[in-house]
Formats: structure tokens, C-alpha cells, sequence
């Protein structure tokens, strides 16, 4: 087992410098937009152009950027440099780390929880009406675009412009440390809808895992022998959880990403992932702001953990 | 076995009919018998209904507009909106009211429909084909071969296929890219979303494989001196053909909505070509005055992803008679 994880978190690296790879490939190499010219303002001459190239180490080859590259981040942790806001990408991540964090745990809390309830509740009751309600609500929620409901929920229940307003908008959002009690109720929309598909989701295969199970020989036999329905039920729960469980880190990793952030400019905070950030006055910067940071994160993760 | 016992006992009620009605089902051939489950299945047929309600619509698209005379998705019209050049909102001549450049919103999302049908349809239609021919490949050759598909397979998986999409997007959606290969708009969108999911097709199909090689009717067919290419498509694919039907029909949603979301962020169909995630991402930054912009392509986008997923779950337990509901 040691052995098999040892081989995963190798293979794990490997991949990541591949996918690092091809992600230099295409920020470099397509004609996205040189960023010299894009830094070097109206109407440059050639000169100030080659100038800003060298500074900012352009004018060597591919390769031996990619190389820098790669140093710098497995040596010093430095993630690159962002052309675009000026910064390195590194104090960029961290900057936004706390408010993503608080946002995906939240949410996967609450996806986890509700998903796996409501899973349980309609494999027990298959047919009835609580079951065919809540597995077509499912379907309607997996059905919807987290950015559309995001807007739809702010529509219906913020405090500054819904028609039910019962919770804040967006632009409330302050830092755990500053105030929990206003941390929590700014992000209870976004964790309901951030958790939306994921509660679906966690639904339906909940459902399906112990339905499958309760059919079993040995729920049966323990029947059979006069255990009483909840010991049964346990034990059907815990043996369907298991293949379930192994889905969350990915799922984790999916939901977190800038599109499904449910506030108010959430085209811009969106876009903040091809053009890192725009600082807007209401909502909050919110988004990993190079490919780089969400590469790190992702795509080690599924070759570790889904097989 | 019931059908055993009642023949068993000389004059039981129904015996006759049991006998009958064996001998018919003996008859039906395994589309007859998927046709019948898929008949009853009173969810299904209204989402394939409604699939091919909006299939006609968008074929016709300037035809419906015109039956409701509504303009075209593109004709501007700066009288539409008020003197803060907000537009306005849902009127008899404009249902689904207008945008901010005066467009009519209905129009647009009709035409809308047009480009999320395409991309899900051909894109996934592109996916699985590629899937279909790597993984039987992995799992009909193993050894090396296998190797060399499933590293590919795990690589091409472990791209976030949101990133990529703002790369491949932002480097070809203004001229397109690889000297006209891939062009800006539907045909960038569509090989994202082709080259992004057939590793999912690809490993379900390869598992199949592995187990469909070890069959009888696979040895029996090598044993007669057919050739490997005969075995694959003779005797290998059509038992593929159905979790591959369930498989893509469930993957059209998916696409569509991943065509709203590449759209959402500007690097997907771009305007003024009218697309359901490029209006939700237009009206955004006024979405809490101009609600109707945002909501009706909203609206449209659910109805088309729930139909095509009450479907594919439809299709599922007509084609699965043991699956799990």
C-alpha cells in the first residue's frame, strides 16, 4: 500500500510538469498577445518593446524559460510572475486563499452532509413522494448552470435586491478573522449554491449505492436474525458510503473553480482567471489567478485519488 | 420461472396464455424489447418530445421568428431602450423583452438554441467516436498498446478543462489557430469539448473491451479464422452499442452546459453570434435592473439540459433492465 501511494505521488509530480508543460505551451507559444507589447503602452517603438522583453526574461528560448520556470518553482516556491496585475503569482494565490477556502470547505460541508441525507432518506423511501420530489429536484439542480443560479438566488433573496430578502447580498463578504458572525451569514448563499450540484449529485449516487446494497444477502440474513431496521439500515449506510467517500477530493477539486463563484460580478471575478483580477468596488477577488495555481492544486490530485 | 410452474399444472388458469406469450417475447429482437420498456416510460417520451420540439426550432429558427414576428437576433435597435440607454423589459411585441443593444431577447435565444444543440450534439458525437476507437483499441490489443492510450488517457484527463479552454479560447477565438485548422467561434468549442471528454468515452469503452475480449463468441469468431478488424466491429461493437447510447446521451448535457460555461467567460461563441452562456454573461453587470436578459436564456439552458438528461436516464433503464431504480 506505502509502495502503491509512493508511486501515485511520483506519478503525480510527473504529471504535473507535464501539464505545466503544455499550459507554458499555450501561454507562450499561441499568439495570445506578447505581454512586452501589452506593458509597453500606446504606440512603443521597437527599442522600449526589446527592452521590456529582456527584463522580463522573454528573449530567451522557450526552453530555457520553461526550465527557469520549473527551478523556480520546485527551489524557491515561486510560481511564476504575473504580467498582467504586476505581481508574482504566488502573494496573488495567498492573497485570495482565505476567501476560497472559506468558500469551498463551506460548501463541501454542506454538499456532503445534505447529499448524503437526502441520498438515505429517498433510498428508504423509494416511490414515495419525498423520493420522487427530491431526486427531480436533483436532476433540475444538476440541470442548471451554477453561474445562472448564483444570479437567480441574488435575484430572489439578497438583502439589496431580491424580491424575498432574507440574506445578504453580495459586496458582504469580510474576512473570518475580522467578524465570524457577518463571515458566516454573507456566505450562506454562495454555499447553498455553490453546494447545489454537489448535494444532487451526492443524492442521486447515494441513493443508488444503498438501494443497490439494501438488496443484498446479508442485509437479509441481518433482517433475518431480528436486528432492528435502524442497526440494518447502518449497515447498509456505511458499506454504500465507502464508494462515495473516494469522490470527494475530486469533487472538491471541480467545484472550486472561479466560474461557480455565485456573486454579483460573476463574469468578472470569472474572467479574473484568464485576465487575473479586476478590482471591482462590490464584489470580492476571489479566483486563482494563474493557470499555474489551479494546475498545482488539481492535477495531482485526480491521478492520486481516483483510482 | 413462474412460466415453468403454470405449465407444469394441467388447466391453470392463464397457462395458455403464459405459453403464448412466451413464444412472442421469444420473438422480439433486443431493439423491440428496449422500445417496449422505453414506450412506458411516460418521463422519457415527454423529454424526447420536448428534444425534438426544440430540435425543429432551432432547424427553423427563422421561420418560428417570423411566426412570431419577432426581428432578427441581430437587428439593433436603439428606440428599445430608455434615455439611460437601459433596455426594456417584456412587451407584446418583444415576449422575452430586449438587450441592451436593443436585440430582441426572444430571437436571440432561439438562435441561442441553435449553437447549444450543434455543440452537443457534434461535439459529443466527435467525443465519442475518438473514445470509441481508442479504448477499443486499448482493450482489444492490451500490452503496449494499452500503455501508451491509458497514460495518454490519464494525461489528457488531468488537464483542467476550464484552463485549457481559456488557452485554446483565447489563442484562437479571434483568427483561429493551427493555419485555419480550428476556427473561432463553433469550431473552437467543439474540438474543446471533443478533445476534453473522449477519455471519459475511451475508458469505459476500454473496460468493456477487456472483459468483451475473453467472451466465447470472441473466441468462436477467432476460431473460425476472423480477422482482428472483423472481430472489433462484428462481434465486439454492436455489444458496446448500448452503455455507449447511455454514455453520450448523458454527455450532451454536460457538454451543453460546458458550452454556456466556455461561452460565460468569453472564450467560447462570442457576439454578436447570439449563444445562451454569452447572453447570461452579457447581462450580468446589469442583470438586477434588465432580469429578463439573463433569466430567459437561463430558462431555456435548464429546459434543454433537464430534457436531455431525463433521456439519457430514460434510455438507461430501457437499455439496462437490472439498473438500480
Amino acid at each position: 500500500m506505502t509502495r502503491y501511494i509512493i508511486r501515485r505521488l511520483l506519478w503525480g509530480v510527473v504529471l504535473l510538469i507535464v501539464v505545466c508543460a503544455l499550459t507554458f505551451v499555450f501561454f507562450r507559444v499561441f499568439p495570445t498577445g506578447d505581454p512586452a507589447v501589452l506593458r509597453a503602452g500606446r504606440d512603443p517603438s521597437p527599442g522600449l518593446i526589446r527592452e521590456i522583453r529582456h527584463s522580463l526574461g522573454l528573449d530567451h528560448s522557450t526552453l530555457d524559460q520553461f526550465w527557469k520556470y520549473i527551478k523556480g518553482v520546485f527551489l524557491h516556491f515561486d510560481l511564476g510572475y504575473s504580467y498582467y496585475s504586476r505581481q508574482s503569482v504566488r502573494s496573488l494565490i495567498f492573497e485570495r486563499l482565505p476567501a476560497t477556502l472559506s468558500l469551498t470547505i463551506g460548501a463541501a460541508v454542506l454538499w456532503v452532509l445534505a447529499g448524503l441525507s437526502v441520498g438515505i432518506i429517498s433510498a428508504l423511501r423509494r416511490h414515495s413522494p419525498i423520493d420522487r420530489a427530491s431526486m427531480g429536484t436533483a436532476l433540475l439542480l444538476i440541470s442548471a448552470p451554477e453561474f445562472w443560479l448564483g444570479l437567480v438566488a441574488l435575484l430572489l433573496f439578497s438583502q439589496d435586491i431580491g424580491k424575498f430578502p432574507i440574506l445578504p447580498g453580495s459586496g458582504t463578504y469580510v474576512g473570518l478573522t475580522s467578524d465570524p458572525g457577518k463571515w458566516f451569514t454573507s456566505l450562506v448563499m454562495p454555499w447553498i449554491v455553490l453546494a447545489s450540484t454537489g448535494v444532487a449529485i451526492y443524492a442521486r449516487l447515494m441513493r443508488g449505492s444503498l438501494i443497490e446494497t439494501m438488496s443484498e444477502d446479508y442485509i437479509r440474513t441481518a433482517r433475518a436474525k431480528g436486528l432492528p431496521e435502524h442497526r440494518v439500515v447502518r449497515q447498509g449506510v456505511r458499506a454504500s458510503i465507502t464508494p462515495i467517500a473516494t469522490l470527494l477530493p475530486l469533487e472538491i477539486v471541480r467545484r472550486d473553480n472561479p466560474r461557480r463563484f455565485p456573486d454579483r460580478p460573476g463574469h468578472r471575478t470569472a474572467r479574473g482567471a484568464i485576465h487575473h483580477h479586476r478590482q471591482h468596488p462590490r464584489g470580492h477577488r476571489l479566483c486563482v489567478p494563474r493557470p499555474t495555481g489551479a494546475l498545482l492544486v488539481s492535477a495531482p490530485a485526480p491521478s492520486c485519488v481516483a483510482r | 420461472m413462474s412460466v415453468g410452474a403454470a405449465e407444469l399444472v394441467p388447466g391453470a388458469p392463464g397457462g395458455l396464455e403464459f405459453l403464448e406469450s412466451r413464444a412472442e417475447v421469444a420473438a422480439r429482437s433486443p431493439l423491440q424489447l428496449f422500445w417496449r420498456r422505453f414506450r412506458q416510460d411516460r418521463v422519457a417520451k415527454v423529454s424526447l418530445a420536448v428534444i425534438l420540439l426544440l430540435i425543429v426550432i432551432a432547424l427553423a429558427a427563422p421561420l418560428v421568428i417570423k411566426i412570431f414576428g419577432l426581428p432578427g437576433p441581430n437587428v439593433e435597435n436603439p428606440n428599445l431602450t430608455d434615455q439611460f440607454g437601459s433596455p426594456l423589459g417584456p412587451s407584446s411585441a418583444h415576449p422575452f423583452g430586449v438587450d441592451s443593444l436593443g436585440q430582441d431577447v426572444m430571437s436571440r435565444t432561439i438562435y441561442g438554441g441553435r449553437v447549444a444543440l450543434e455543440v452537443g450534439i457534434i461535439g459529443t458525437g466527435i467525443a465519442t467516436v475518438i473514445g470509441v476507437l481508442v479504448g477499443t483499441l486499448a482493450g482489444f490489443y492490451r500490452g503496449w498498446v494499452d500503455t501508451l492510450l491509458s497514460r495518454l488517457i490519464d494525461v489528457v484527463l488531468s488537464i483542467p478543462i476550464l484552463l485549457l479552454g481559456l488557452g485554446i479560447g483565447a489563442a484562437c477565438a479571434v483568427r483561429g489557430c493551427i493555419k485555419g485548422a480550428i476556427q473561432p467561434g463553433l469550431g473552437v468549442i467543439i474540438f474543446l469539448i471533443s478533445l476534453a471528454t473522449w477519455p471519459y468515452t475511451a475508458r469505459i469503452v476500454r473496460g468493456l473491451v477487456l472483459s468483451l475480449r475473453e467472451r466465447e463468441f470472441v473466441e468462436a469468431s477467432r476460431g473460425l479464422g476472423a480477422s482482428d478488424a472483423r472481430i472489433m466491429l462484428r462481434e465486439i461493437l454492436p455489444n458496446l452499442a448500448a452503455p455507449i447510447i447511455v454514455y453520450a446521451s448523458l454527455q450532451i448535457p454536460t457538454n451543453i452546459l460546458l458550452e454556456a460555461g466556455l461561452s460565460f467567460l468569453g472564450v467560447g461563441i462570442r457576439p454578436p453570434t447570439a449563444s445562451w452562456g454569452n447572453m447570461i454573461a452579457q447581462a450580468t453587470p446589469i442583470f438586477n435592473t434588465a432580469w429578463w436578459w439573463m433569466v430567459f436564456p437561463g430558462i431555456a439552458l435548464l429546459i434543454t439540459v433537464l430534457a436531455f438528461n431525463l433521456l439519457g436516464d430514460g434510455l438507461r433503464d430501457a437499455l439496462n433492465p437490472r439498473s438500480a431504480r
